[in-house]
């Protein structure tokens, strides 16, 4: 049996790269089983299946050079258009989106890239008046959605990852100020002694901090919970430049 | 055989045991301290403390330096190493202590089969100094026994041993040659590029 490999990106799906990403030499004690995982996984077949096609040592090594381009990134391409899904712009996230994103872009991002993909690409139709009516993003199920996204070449998609991440850096850059602590001393001494008080105080502050999305929604809900949803389907931008102008303006909750 | 000054020196593989060649190749490459070097950087102080283990090794006696005058020691180590060998054919088979041991044709084709060069590789990595036993041992077969009791490592170790005491460094010595190109340079140096290859992506992407 010959096996089949992937000779570019586009045959590659966002699923397997992901597998890929998680195969690191260093879990394996032996070079040739961490060789036969990555076939594996390119071939779609299970590192037996793999290894049975093997007659010689030299067989392992001409496939392995065949797919060392897959230790490089994917170039950052993507389209707008996704068969029935049409990209999102970024400046039209709502909040829920926005949080949702932070999540699943906080670590090795391509491990939620389906995910991250079915948040971005949505269906969409002309309303009434000729206006573009995204679907709600309440109505996706992001779990079997992103299963669709999986099954698609990576080159399809990941370059809008990346683009995403830039318009993400650059907006909260934009809008660091309202993740400050405004009595931040930045005169005050690293070490001097603390009392009870300013270690609770402290370990309020971390609380804080580790929940600020949350206690962003919070403070926005004034309290009440059962506006969570509505908070979270509003503008992320309209959201921001609300909190931006009450800092200024000095508006109490 | 170099036989000179009261010594008989080993210094072809037809003459040594494929125990007495991992010790002296180990010794070949050891390295030899240079100004700069820091402890554990080198395991001789002088060239010539390395060249009389090589010498004991090849069964010179543990007095050689008392026997040998300086330039008689040079003089040895050039002609030591001046010694050419012919290259023996690659066996199909060996008899050791009565049993016969025999190697796929693959081998004899010029290529490496699968399953021994894994177990190659895994040897040589393990232990880079001394894996020729090993080699050895995964290349020949107890045709008794099963695939899973050939490639048990309790086996190939036990098996190597014997090898290395009963077999001369001849019959190594044509396998060494392919593997060290196929398996050593090729398998293992590439197995190195792809950890730094990864590495440089991982810091790619964290960046």
């Amino acid at each position: 049996m010959k096996l089949k490999l992937p000779t570019n990106w586009d045959e590659i799906t966002a699923g397997q790269y992901a597998e890929l990403r998680q195969v690191d030499p260093a879990n394996f004690s032996e070079h040739l089983d961490y060789r036969l995982e990555r076939l594996a996984i390119l071939a779609d077949l299970s590192p037996e299946e793999v290894e049975s096609t093997f007659e010689t040592y030299n067989d392992v090594l001409k496939l392995t050079r065949q797919i060392d381009w897959t230790l490089k990134r994917p170039k950052g391409k993507f389209t707008n258009q996704i068969e029935d899904f049409t990209l999102k712009p970024f400046t039209a996230l709502t909040l829920g989106e926005f949080i949702d994103l932070e999540y699943f872009t906080s670590d090795d991002y391509y491990q939620n890239a389906g995910k991250i993909a079915a948040i971005l690409y949505r269906k969409s139709k002309v309303g009434e008046w000729g206006e573009k009516i995204t679907e709600p993003y309440k109505a996706v199920d992001i779990n079997e959605r992103s299963e669709f996204f999986e099954d698609q070449p990576i080159s399809v998609f990941q370059g809008v990852i990346e683009k995403y991440l830039k318009y993400r850096d650059e907006f909260l850059k934009k809008w660091s100020a309202l993740f400050e602590d405004d009595n931040e001393d930045e005169n005050e001494p690293e070490e001097t002694p603390k009392t009870i008080d300013e270690h609770e105080a402290e370990r309020k502050e971390k609380a804080v901090k580790k929940w600020s999305w949350e206690a962003l929604i919070y403070k926005i809900c004034q309290g009440d919970l059962t506006r969570f949803e509505a908070v979270t389907d509003l503008s992320l931008i309209f959201v921001f430049n609300m909190e931006a102008m009450k800092q200024e303006l000095g508006v109490k909750e | 055989m170099i036989e000179k000054h009261e010594m008989a020196l080993k210094n072809r593989a037809e003459e040594m045991s494929i125990g007495t060649y991992e010790k002296i190749s180990a010794l070949m490459e050891a390295k030899v301290y240079f100004t700069g070097m820091k402890d554990g950087e080198y395991e001789f102080e002088s060239a010539s403390d390395k060249w009389v283990e090589i010498f004991k090794a090849a069964g010179a006696p543990e007095n050689i330096e008392d026997l040998l005058t300086f330039e008689e020691f040079q003089e040895l180590v050039v002609e030591w190493c001046g010694s050419k060998g012919e290259l023996k054919p690659m066996a199909e088979q060996i008899e050791v202590n009565g049993k016969v041991y025999k190697a796929s044709p693959l081998w004899q084709q010029g290529k490496i089969p699968y399953q021994d060069g894994k177990l190659i590789e895994k040897y040589a990595r393990q232990n880079p100094k001394k894996y020729v036993g090993e080699m050895m041992a995964v290349i020949f077969k107890d045709e008794d026994l099963t695939k899973s009791e050939h490639e048990a490592n309790a086996h190939i170790k036990h098996k190597a041993n014997i090898f290395r005491k009963e077999l001369t460094a001849d019959y190594a010595t044509p396998y060494l040659l392919m593997v060290g190109k196929k398996i050593l340079q090729a398998g293992i140096k590439e197995a190195e590029e792809t950890a730094k290859e990864v590495e440089q992506n991982e810091a790619e992407t964290s960046n």
